[in-house]
């Protein structure tokens, strides 16, 4: 059985012409199949995209756009390989086009699926997450990406003054808290800066995640400790954080997911 | 576990000082000609963005800029800079009139007016991105003076009551009741304000001013007319004809 495919490429500069492959539709046994950088059904984490290169970083939400449109596309009746090439030519000149990749050989017996797994690895590669540009703009990126950021209950720098009867009120801060229960709640620790600075910023973690689950506004499984790889010394004042709340590492290729996963489900902290 | 009572507090971000820190910067457009298959492009063109601008109908905005061969019409990309967003293909019309009802009949009645045949193709809409709305026409090359091979025989038809736009990609979705206020809005527009939209004050490329006067004659005509034309041309709209 033959597999045609043809290949989606992001073409950073259309002058340029050269092509990045970020996707393959493949053809064979009567059906299409479609496979995009950043979409694993039902996940899509469109910073994979925006990791591409300093242009796309901008773009992850017309990259969504876009993949919501290849999905509309081989879903439609009577859809052809060589269809989607004719409507791919009309995409020449853009950011995004439409090439023919070619044939391959797949077993009979294989599935479609098997063989687009195959090309899609073979053909695309995944780009490395850079850490550029600010520590606070990226945390933005992935509570956009993770659309965190547009939910209703979704609440930015607040302190939380917890006054228990008869006793001194305590007060907290929090850069992002979603409300609606079961709550979740954000430290951020920047481990950029001095070893100082990071101990500091540990200890005000701590103390937090363990104020709020004590004092019953949040349980221990919502709690996210958002911050990134870091040199042994620093690592060791990071690994502290991990009997407190869910560590996540902005350089993590799954940031986003995991960062859905604590919201939606809660998840246990792990080492 | 037992709730502790709290009080929220918003910690207030201070503010850049009160300057406007205007800045140089160039933004992505899409630059049209005039060429043969378009001969009135650019103040096409450019009279349907005032026009647009002036009934406020979602539709991308455009500026006139000046190229070796005199001046031509540059559109403001819609999407991001670095990735533009994807033309509508037909399976998703439906989709798209469903997510922006308003805009989707703003559209229509707009295009009535102004003889856009060449919509399809002509829009770009999001769809998937709950939190970015984002609906706007572009291209009207085709429409105004260049709805016939002749641009008198343009000014003609549009002048008349024919509906002239027999293909819609959102004729059998657009909602027929948000249309019809469109259409009563747009002829509640004062005709002066049309015809300022039309009058460049000179020769503008290949347009005279007296094409340009009659134009604007025959959208005043068109416009006080949109009512009517819609509700006489109903089946056509509806997809039922
Ligand atoms: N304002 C705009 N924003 C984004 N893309 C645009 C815009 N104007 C034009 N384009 C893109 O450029 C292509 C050609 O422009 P268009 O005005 O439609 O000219 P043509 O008369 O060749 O159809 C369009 O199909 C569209 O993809
Ligand atoms: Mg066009």
């Amino acid at each position: 059985m033959n597999v045609t495919y043809a290949l989606i490429q992001y073409v950073e500069d259309p002058i340029r012409k050269e092509g990045r492959n970020i996707g393959i539709i493949a053809q064979g046994f009567n059906y299409l199949c479609l496979r995009m950088l950043g979409v694993k059904p039902p996940d899509i984490d469109v910073t994979l995209f925006e990791a591409l290169s300093p242009k796309s970083r901008e773009c992850g939400w017309v990259y969504l756009e876009w993949i919501d449109w290849f999905q509309d596309l081989v879903n439609d009746k009577g859809m052809t390989l060589d269809k989607i090439l004719a409507i791919g030519r009309t995409l020449e000149g853009g950011n995004l086009v439409i090439k023919d990749g070619g044939m391959i050989e797949a077993s009979d017996k294989g599935i479609l699926d098997d063989a687009a797994d195959y090309l899609f690895k073979r053909l695309v590669s995944q780009p490395k997450r850079r850490i550029t540009g600010r520590f606070a703009d990226r945390i933005d990126d992935i509570l956009k990406t993770a659309k965190i950021y547009y939910q209703g209950d979704f609440e930015k720098d607040i302190s939380i003054e917890f006054l228990p009867v008869e006793k001194a009120s305590i007060t907290v801060t929090l850069p992002i808290v979603l409300m609606q229960k079961p709550r979740t709640v954000f430290k951020v620790i920047n481990p950029r800066g001095s070893v100082d600075s990071l101990l500091r910023q540990v200890n005000d973690a701590v103390y937090t995640f363990d104020t709020l689950v004590s004092n019953g506004f949040v349980d221990k499984d919502h709690c996210i400790a958002i911050t990134d790889k870091a040199p042994a010394p620093k690592a060791q004042h990071i690994n502290r954080l991990a009997d407190y709340a869910n560590i996540v590492l902005l350089s993590d290729l799954d940031v986003v997911s995991k960062v859905t996963r604590v919201v939606e489900k809660g998840k246990i902290h792990h080492h | 576990m037992q709730e502790t009572p709290y009080k929220i507090h918003r910690i207030m971000r201070q503010l850049s000082h009160g300057c406007t820190r205007a800045s140089k910067c160039t933004l992505p457009a899409i630059l049209k000609f005039d060429c043969d298959d378009s001969p009135h492009c650019v103040y096409n063109e450019n009279v349907v963005v005032r026009l647009g601008q002036t009934l406020h109908v979602p539709i991308a905005d455009g500026v006139l800029t000046h190229t070796g061969d005199g001046p031509a019409f540059a559109s403001l990309e819609i999407g991001s800079p670095g990735l533009s967003l994807p033309n509508v293909i037909d399976s998703r019309i439906e989709r798209i009139a469903r997510t922006y009802p308003g805009e989707a009949a703003a559209l229509t009645a707009f295009d009535i007016l102004i003889g856009n045949w060449d919509r399809k193709q002509n829009l770009k809409a999001s769809v998937a991105t709950p939190h970015i709305k984002l609906f706007l026409g572009f291209d009207h090359s085709h429409a105004l003076l260049n709805l016939k091979e002749d641009p008198w025989d343009s000014i003609k038809c549009l002048g008349s009551t024919d509906l002239t736009v027999r293909f819609h990609p959102f004729y059998g979705y657009v909602d027929l009741d948000i249309l019809h206020w469109w259409a009563e809005r747009i002829a509640a527009t004062p005709d002066a304000y049309i015809r300022e939209c039309c009058m460049m004050g000179k020769t503008f490329r290949a347009v005279t001013e007296d094409l340009q006067e009659y134009l604007s004659q025959a959208l005043v005509k068109r416009k006080n007319l949109l009512p009517s034309i819609i509700a006489e041309n109903e089946p056509t709209i509806t997809g039922e004809a």
